[in-house]
């Protein structure tokens, strides 16, 4: 029975279905594509779906589980069934709707889940045992035993079931977010949108009109239809024009918007290349937008559905709106023989659009008994034969359609020979932008849909998507919507002029199955979600077991959770599960949908924070010098610091951090910690700010001097820790940890806004003001007299350890001295403004250089305040108490501040809480780790004999041996006992003696000298 | 000041241009933050300020130039400002100036090194900053004088507008963050573009 011309090859350069007339395409200029290898031909305005079907090309996939053959359905972005990869190499995108993908000159294409070929695919015999594969399959079927699961179930499901391949390597492109404000923000530009924006836009309101197509206009290309005479896609381009000239009206086409958010915010991905082979130079693939508008218009049209009856998936099956798409908008015809299947008015007009055209419609089926509905009108029209009553019980053929069984209202089965089976189970509105805040759709029984109920604040659902299906009232409903919305946004809107269309019935009986009266019909594969392979049956099964919840039957069938979210399948399932249930489908219940509302790529979301770029980057003022000595960097939170300063002939790291150590303790070394946060602190009420901030005293401090102080959180423990200085009766600097700046500066506010606005005190961040350079060792005075102006006495005397002033440097730059050290060596930090950090850094080492200075970075830091005792981060950890660190007396008695009295907790003043101690290792070769557990000595690793913790852990060269500090249960107390390092990760255990926190000049003599 | 050290730029980029529109960096001049104290103080800064540099300190997001034209003070907050030198330097320093016209009344600190302004302008900039800075900045809500203390992208930023042909922005940003924003605006300017 088969059309000897339909199995022929196509041919490249001849499209031998192209029709004329397609509103949507250039058929005037031919571009080139490849599918499967294969050259092919089509127009610019082609996807590749319809550059396919222009070729007689029918088979695009395979389907996910059972690696059925699959056909193009639909003409959109619901498509479940035309998933290919598109592009190559780098740029290879899988699971891509062959519908939506805009056919470019050079577009490479490949169908995916098939192996070895698309005709031929082995894993084919997964349909043969689709009686075992079917609902809560995996439920059921891998459970034993449990350790399989892993090693051989997943990855067996995975090769069977898995779609598309991703690119193997990074993606070469970029992407792009923005921010866009509106006041009326349309989605949608069907005649309901084109109607809405030209309302609102007219009456002067900011107007975005969101089209995710590449053409406006909605199913006014896809129709054969006169709006005031003329073919209303004339009608939308000119539209279109009159939108664009309204001066505060975007109009942003290849733009979906995805998702409804708080507060007027929607989700859009503008798809600014994709239409392209690649992007031009700088241009983003894609842009994010964040949509903010006062109102918004939902004219999203609608998706229509299937119908559920077996072999629904056979290449050649299609949804009818879908064909009137490809004839009318890209001239092509999907077949050469069709029957139409319907069951409402709608339906019929395939049939009028298809002898027009010039296909033979063999039949026309209509599900509602004689009478009902226009189907004997049209079938007379089109002079073809017409089924009432009627019903498609079979498809023929199984790489494409050959023919249909179609039975009779009297039952009688009759076969017809066709290649395209044109169904329409009706229209569903698009609603997903209604739902994403949670507010559930009502189910409509004359329209056979479920339409938005209630409505997030602002929104307004206008034409199809509000299930007002026809033209004409589309229009008018548009039109109403989009002045009610500029008016809400304070514009005086009136209704534009609409154009006169044709009268136009949508009436529809219900049909979710087109055998529901037939008991064996529904054991043949009949498909309800055809992306992820669910069947009727499968959905009977579910609820016979149990999942009579549509959410449960959701989770146990899958249905609705492939990347179309169900579009096509949803409502036909609802229904299906309503009818078993015998329930009326208001009852059964939706399932939600989530955003996206289409697949968003990764890239998008991340945008240009990729990378290097993923978050920005703090430098310091010295970076550019420290590049320039080879320094090594680390990322300390979004600062990037110097670790290291290798010089040649420096074998490895802790060679170059040892002579930085050695040249800071017997020579001088210089290091910027700009990063420490600072802020500056100035009011009457600043002295009594910072007592109640830190735990210790600070009323008593001179001007001219600094002051170590702790930080408590108001739990009780420690929090942060720094010196602050006084720089004036009622002028402070304080400086904190680098990790915990920020933090530390809203901790400050909190305590001003919140706790006690009644102090007279305000601050701000200085950090970056001051570049800070310590300068440290025994040689440190004798350098910084080389840049400090003379007028200044450093001598001990005049600037005694933790004294602070402001001073001038190299010929009178503004800076501040602070006699400060982390090194335990005679040291100071200098600030001078930011901007001659990287001068200052210069100098220092040409007038240091006959004193041997050097560059330390971070990690001699680290070393030396491990071998002085200072607590760091990995003791501030925000588990520790003063008390743990060994500054339990530092907490004041005689005032109040934040943690004193959760610090006084039982738990926190418990004295066999862990300790801060030293830990020496017996074997000064023997490694430290952080992170080793502390056992008392022989005891077994087990958490029962768990005592501690090492914190932080450095080879010292000053004592020629690894050393740590450790977190020891009554640590004060053991000074001198020997306990065991055990390290479960490398299996090691090191007997190391306790010892004081401070392994060098534990008198602290030299920071005095 | 004495320049026996290297002043050293915050970013190390020359301009860059992307069709006509245009990213520099401004020079460095000098900023000074006022944070009024409490009780009379703020009422009595404004009077002070308002007799010294002959405008009224701002009271919502907005940056008003001084009657010479020489400061431009700019709101950071309920009890904030930052006042900046236009042009090249204020006649005797704008701290010294500002110390002696109200330093009792508020908290002074010296911001011109801890702030650097990115400048953006010529026909797309709007469109470059609105990849960046979550701010309705259409002419009819964001105009020249407006300021949005707001992230461009992940980075903190004072942003103001300060004329409208060619519209031109300045980001004000820390110091630190400056080649990071610097970098992220060049990208949003060529992705504008196209």
């Amino acid at each position: 029975m088969m059309d000897a011309r339909m199995t022929s090859a196509p041919v490249a350069g001849a499209q031998p279905r192209r029709v004329a007339g397609g509103n949507g395409i250039d058929a005037g200029r031919t571009i080139r594509f490849t599918f499967d290898g294969r050259q092919y031909t089509g127009h610019p305005g082609d996807t590749l779906a319809s550059a396919l079907l222009a070729h007689g090309v029918r088979l695009a996939g395979r389907s996910f589980k059972y690696h059925r053959p699959r056909g193009i359905l639909s003409a959109g972005p619901e498509e479940p069934n035309a998933l290919v990869e598109l592009r190559t190499g780098p740029r290879r995108e899988p699971n891509t709707r062959a519908t939506v993908a805009e056919l470019y000159d050079g577009l490479s294409a490949a169908s995916q889940n098939r192996w070895p070929s698309l005709a031929f695919d082995a894993l084919g015999l997964n349909s043969l045992f689709s009686s075992v594969l079917g609902a809560g399959f995996y439920y059921k079927t891998f459970m034993w035993p449990a350790a399989f699961w892993e090693k051989l179930y997943e990855p067996m499901i995975r090769r069977a079931a898995g779609l598309g391949r991703a690119a193997d390597e990074a993606d070469p492109d970029q992407y792009e977010k923005a921010t866009a404000f509106c006041d009326v923000l349309v989605v949608g530009s069907g005649p309901a949108g084109l109607a809405a924006a030209l309302a609102a836009g007219r009456s002067g309101a900011r107007v975005i009109l969101c089209e995710e197509d590449s053409l406006t206009g909605g199913r006014l290309r896809a129709e054969r239809r006169q709006l005031d005479g003329e073919p209303a896609w004339r009608w939308a381009e000119q539209a279109r024009k009159a939108l664009e000239a309204l001066p505060e009206v975007r109009i942003m086409e290849r733009t979906c918007v995805f998702g409804t958010y708080d507060g007027g915010t929607y989700g859009a991905l503008e798809r600014v290349a994709d239409h392209q082979s690649q992007p031009a130079k700088g241009q983003p693939r894609q842009r994010l937008w964040r949509v903010v508008a006062r109102q918004c218009v939902v004219a999203a049209g609608a998706l229509e559905r299937p119908i559920v009856f077996p072999g629904n998936d056979t290449p050649g099956v299609m949804l009818a709106g879908a064909v009137r798409t490809y004839l009318n908008r890209f001239g092509v015809a999907p077949g050469r023989r069709a029957v139409v299947y319907t069951c409402n008015d709608d339906g019929l007009r395939t049939a009028l659009d298809l002898a027009r055209a010039g296909v033979a419609v063999a039949a026309i089926v209509d599900s509602r008994p004689e009478g009902e509905g226009q189907g004997a009108q049209v079938a007379q029209a089109c002079g073809v034969p017409f089924v009432p009553g009627g019903a498609v019980t079979a498809v023929q053929g199984r790489m494409a359609v050959s023919g249909v069984s179609v039975r009779d209202a009297q039952g009688r089965e009759q076969r017809i020979a066709c290649d395209l089976l044109a169904m329409s189970g009706g229209w569903s509105p698009n609603i997903a932008l209604t739902t994403h805040q949670g507010m559930r759709p009502v189910y409509d029984e004359t329209l056979c849909a479920f339409l938005p109920a209630a409505l997030p604040p602002g929104m307004v659902v206008a034409g199809a998507a509000a299930g007002v299906f026809t033209t004409a009232e589309a229009l008018r409903d548009g039109a109403q919507a989009g002045a009610r919305a500029a008016q809400a946004c304070g514009f005086a809107a009136e209704q534009p002029a609409l154009p006169e269309a044709e009268p136009e019935s949508c009436a529809i009986a219900p049909l979710f199955h087109a055998l529901a009266d037939v008991p064996s019909a529904r054991w043949a594969k009949a498909f309800v979600d055809f992306q992820n392979d669910v069947t009727a049956k499968d959905v009977a099964l579910a609820a016979r077991e149990g999942f009579v919840s549509v959410e449960h039957l959701k989770r146990y069938t899958t249905l609705g959770m492939a990347t179309d979210q169900g579009k096509t399948s949803n409502v036909n399932a609802i229904a299906l599960l309503a009818e078993i249930t015998q329930r009326p489908i208001g009852q059964t219940g939706t399932t939600l949908i989530r955003p996206p509302t289409q697949p968003v790529a990764i890239g998008a979301l991340a945008g240009a924070h990729r990378g290097r770029h993923f978050k920005p980057a703090r430098l310091t003022p010295t970076h550019q010098w420290a590049e320039s000595q080879g320094a090594v960097f680390t990322a300390n939170g979004l600062w990037q610091r110097a670790q290291w300063y290798p010089r040649p002939g420096e074998m490895d790291w802790l060679q170059t951090v040892n002579r930085e150590v050695r040249t800071v303790r017997q020579a001088v070394g210089f290091c910027d910690v700009t990063t420490l946060g600072k802020i500056d602190i100035q009011g009457p009420d600043a002295a009594e700010f910072l007592e109640r901030v830190y735990v210790n005293a600070w009323k008593k401090l001179p001007v001219g001097r600094a002051r170590y102080g702790l930080m408590l959180r108001e739990d009780g423990f420690a929090y942060d820790d720094g010196t602050t200085a006084r720089l004036g009766e009622t002028h402070y600097v304080m400086t904190t940890t680098t990790a915990n700046a920020g933090g530390v500066m809203a901790h400050l506010e909190f305590c001003h806004q919140w706790l006690w606005p009644e102090l007279d005190v305000q601050f701000i961040s200085v950090t970056d003001e001051w570049a800070q350079i310590a300068v440290a060792g025994p040689q440190a005075r004798n350098v910084l007299r080389h840049v400090v102006d003379p007028v200044f006495d450093l001598s001990n005397e005049a600037f005694p350890y933790m004294a602070a002033g402001e001073v001038t440097v190299c010929g009178g730059v503004q800076a501040r001295l602070f006699r400060l050290s982390f090194s335990g060596e005679l040291a100071y930090e200098l600030a001078v403004p930011a901007r001659y950090g990287d001068a200052l850094a210069r100098r220092l080492m040409e007038v240091g250089a006959p004193y041997g200075i050097a560059p330390y970075g971070t990690e001699a830091l680290g070393v030396m305040r491990i071998e002085k005792g200072h607590p760091a981060g990995p003791e501030l950890n925000g588990q520790t108490t003063a008390h743990d660190l060994g500054m339990g007396r530092m907490l004041s008695t005689r005032k109040d501040f934040i943690g004193r009295h959760m610090a006084q907790r039982e738990a926190l003043t418990d004295p066999a809480r862990p300790t801060l101690v030293g830990l020496q290792p017996l074997n000064p070769a023997d490694q430290v780790v952080a992170g080793a557990h502390l056992l008392p000595d022989g005891a077994a690793a087990t958490a029962a004999s768990d005592q501690g913790w090492v914190s932080s852990a450095a080879f010292s060269p000053t004592l020629g041996s690894w050393i740590g500090l450790g977190l020891l249960s009554n640590g004060p107390a053991r000074h001198g006992e020997i306990v065991a390092l055990h390290n479960p990760l490398a299996g090691t255990v090191v007997r190391a003696r306790v010892v004081s926190p401070v392994f060098v000049d534990p008198e602290g003599a030299r920071v005095h000298g | 000041m004495v320049e026996s050290l290297f002043a050293q730029p915050p970013v190390s980029a020359a301009p860059v241009r992307a069709g006509d529109t245009v990213l520099v960096l401004a020079p460095m001049g000098e900023a000074v933050s006022l944070g009024a104290f409490a009780g009379a103080g703020r009422a009595a800064l404004v009077v002070r300020v308002r007799e010294t540099f002959g405008v009224d300190l701002p009271e919502q997001p907005r940056a008003v130039p001084s009657a010479d034209g020489q400061v431009v003070f700019v709101w950071c907050g309920p009890t904030q400002w930052l006042a900046l030198a236009a042009g090249d330097a204020v006649e005797g320093g704008l701290m010294a100036r500002l110390r002696a016209a109200c330093g009792d009344l508020c908290a002074l600190t010296s911001q011109s090194d801890s702030r650097t302004t990115l400048r953006l302008f010529g026909p797309q900039a709007r469109e470059v900053a609105g990849r960046l800075v979550p701010v309705d900045l259409h002419d009819a809500v964001f105009g020249p004088g407006h300021v949005a203390l707001t992230l461009a992208g992940h980075i903190p930023v004072i942003l103001r507008q300060v004329a409208r042909n060619p519209v031109t922005y300045e980001f004000l940003v820390f110091r630190s963050f400056a080649e990071s924003l610097f970098h992220d605006l060049h990208v949003a300017m060529n992705g504008a573009l196209s």
